[in-house]
C-alpha cells in the first residue's frame, strides 16, 4: 500500500469543509435565540482551545494516529479498548451526518424518494472517494471547499433586503446561562468532532506549520458559520428560527423571485460529504490499526453499509433527531471530545517530561 | 424481500472486496473483523425492515446516559 501524504493546504481545506459540514444547515446555536451569535462566539473560542489541544496531543506523539497515541499513553489493552470506542464514535458520527443529509433531502428536496435510498446513494459517493484514497478526497476538498463561501454569499446577498437588524435585540435578555449552554453545544458540534482528524494528522507532509494551518482553517470555517448564524437571526425572527427544522433552508426560501435553496443542498453535499468521508476514514483506519490489518480500504464498504443501516436506526422521526442533538449529544460526546483528550494531553506531557529528565540524567 | 435485498447487497460488497482478502497477510483477522461488520449490518438491516422495528439507537444511548448519571 502506498503511503498517502497531504499538504497543509489540503489538510486546511479538508478541516474547514469538515467543520462547515452539516453545521450550516442545523444552526447549532439556535437555542440561545437572539443571543445565538454570542453563544456561537463563546463556543468558537472554546473550540480554538480544544482544537489546539488536539494538535498539541499529536505534536507530543508525532507520527502516531489516535489509536497509536492512546495505546502508547494508556497501555496496550486499555488503549485498544479506548481505541475501539473511538472507532464506534467515528462510525456513529458518520451515521449522524448521513441521517441529517437524508432528513434534509427527504423533507425538502426529494420528498417522494425513500430516505434509505438517498442515504445509500450518498454513502456510495463517499465509498468511491475513500476507495481512491484520503489523498484524493483531500484534493477534491481543495477544489470544492472554496465554493462553499460563494454559495453562502449568493444566498446572503439575495436576502439582504429583508434583513431586520433589530432581531438581535434585546442582548442577554435571559441572562448568560442560555448563552453558555448553547455555547457548550457549539463546542461539541462541530468543533469537538474534529477529534477524528487525529487519525489524519500523521499524513501531513509538514509538521512544523500544522498548528498554524489547522487554527487558520478553524478561523475561516468559524467566521463563515458565525455569518450563517447572524444571517439566520437577521432574516428569520429568532423564535421562528428556533422552531424551523432547517433555518438556513428557510432563510434561502425568502430570496425574492428566484428559487435558490438548492444552493443549501450544494453546501451540504460538499461539507456533509467531506465530514462523512473523514469519519468513515477515521473509523476504518482505527479498526485496521487495532487489528493490525495493512490496508484500511478493506473495511470501507462494510463500514459504510453499516453506517447506512445505523443512520436509519438512529431516530424514529425528525423531532427525535433534534431532541437527541440538543439534549443528549453534548453529554454523550463529552468523554470522546473533552475528557479523554485532556487526559491524553496530561499523560503525554508527563511522559515527555520524564523522558527528557531520564535523557539528561544519563 | 427486505432480508433478501440486504443479503444480496452484502454479497456484492464481499465480492467487490475479495482482492483485499488475497492481498492481506493477516487473513484470519481480516476475515473475523470483516465477518463481524457484515453480520452486524445484516442483522440490523433485517430487524429494521420488520413491521415492529427495534427501539431507536438514540433512545438506547439516552437511556444509557441517564443510567450512568442517575437522571430521569
Amino acid at each position: 500500500m502506498t503511503k498517502e501524504r497531504l499538504s497543509n493546504i489540503q489538510l486546511s481545506m479538508l478541516f474547514a469543509g469538515f467543520l462547515y459540514g452539516n453545521s450550516s444547515l442545523l444552526s447549532p446555536a439556535s437555542s440561545a435565540l437572539q443571543d445565538g451569535w454570542l453563544a456561537f462566539i463563546f463556543g468558537w473560542m472554546l473550540g480554538f482551545i480544544l482544537i489546539g489541544i488536539y494538535v498539541l496531543i499529536y505534536l507530543l506523539n508525532p507520527s502516531l494516529t489516535l489509536i497509536g497515541i492512546v495505546r502508547r499513553n494508556f497501555g496496550k489493552i486499555p488503549g485498544s479498548a479506548i481505541g475501539a470506542l473511538y472507532a464506534w464514535y467515528f462510525l456513529h458520527l458518520a451515521a449522524i451526518v448521513l441521517r441529517d443529509f437524508g432528513e434534509f433531502s427527504g423533507l425538502v428536496m426529494l420528498p417522494d424518494t425513500p430516505m434509505p435510498f438517498i442515504i445509500a446513494c450518498f454513502g456510495l459517493l463517499c465509498v468511491y472517494g475513500l476507495k481512491k484514497g484520503i489523498e484524493v478526497v483531500a484534493r477534491t476538498s481543495e477544489l470544492l471547499t472554496p465554493l462553499v463561501p460563494l454559495a453562502f454569499l449568493a444566498i446572503t446577498i439575495g436576502v439582504a433586503g429583508i434583513m431586520d437588524f433589530s432581531n438581535i435585540q434585546p442582548v442577554l435578555a435571559k441572562g448568560v446561562k442560555p448563552v453558555i449552554n448553547a455555547g457548550f453545544g457549539v463546542l461539541t458540534f462541530p468543533f469537538g468532532e474534529s477529534i477524528a482528524f487525529l487519525m489524519i494528522l500523521p499524513l501531513a507532509r509538514k509538521r512544523n506549520s500544522l498548528m498554524k494551518a489547522i487554527l487558520l482553517s478553524t478561523l475561516l470555517a468559524g467566521t463563515l458559520l458565525l455569518m450563517v448564524v447572524l444571517r439566520d437571526i437577521f432574516v428569520l425572527n429568532p423564535f421562528f428560527g428556533q422552531r424551523a427544522a432547517f433555518p438556513a433552508e428557510l432563510a434561502s426560501k425568502l430570496f425574492p423571485n428566484i428559487n435558490i435553496y438548492p444552493l443549501i443542498y450544494v453546501n451540504l453535499m460538499i461539507g456533509g460529504g467531506i465530514k462523512v468521508t473523514v469519519c468513515l476514514y477515521a473509523a476504518a483506519a482505527a479498526v485496521a490499526e487495532l487489528f493490525g490489518i495493512s490496508d484500511y480500504k478493506a473495511f470501507i464498504l462494510p463500514m459504510t453499509a453499516f453506517a447506512v443501516v445505523l443512520s436509519i436506526w438512529l431516530y424514529d422521526n425528525v423531532m427525535q433527531m433534534f431532541i437527541f442533538a440538543n439534549k443528549v449529544y453534548p453529554y454523550y460526546v463529552l468523554p470522546f471530545q473533552i475528557i479523554l483528550p485532556l487526559l491524553l494531553l496530561l499523560v503525554s506531557f508527563i511522559k515527555k517530561i520524564t523522558r527528557s529528565k531520564r535523557l539528561s540524567s544519563s | 424481500m427486505n432480508a433478501v435485498l440486504i443479503i444480496a447487497a452484502y454479497l456484492l460488497i464481499i465480492i467487490i472486496d475479495l482482492p483485499y482478502f488475497f492481498r492481506e497477510k493477516n487473513k484470519t483477522r481480516l476475515m473475523a473483523v470483516y465477518s463481524f461488520l457484515v453480520i452486524c449490518g445484516i442483522i440490523a438491516g433485517i430487524l429494521l425492515g420488520r413491521p415492529e422495528p427495534p427501539v431507536s439507537l438514540s433512545d438506547v444511548i439516552a437511556n444509557m446516559l441517564n443510567l450512568s448519571i442517575g437522571s430521569d
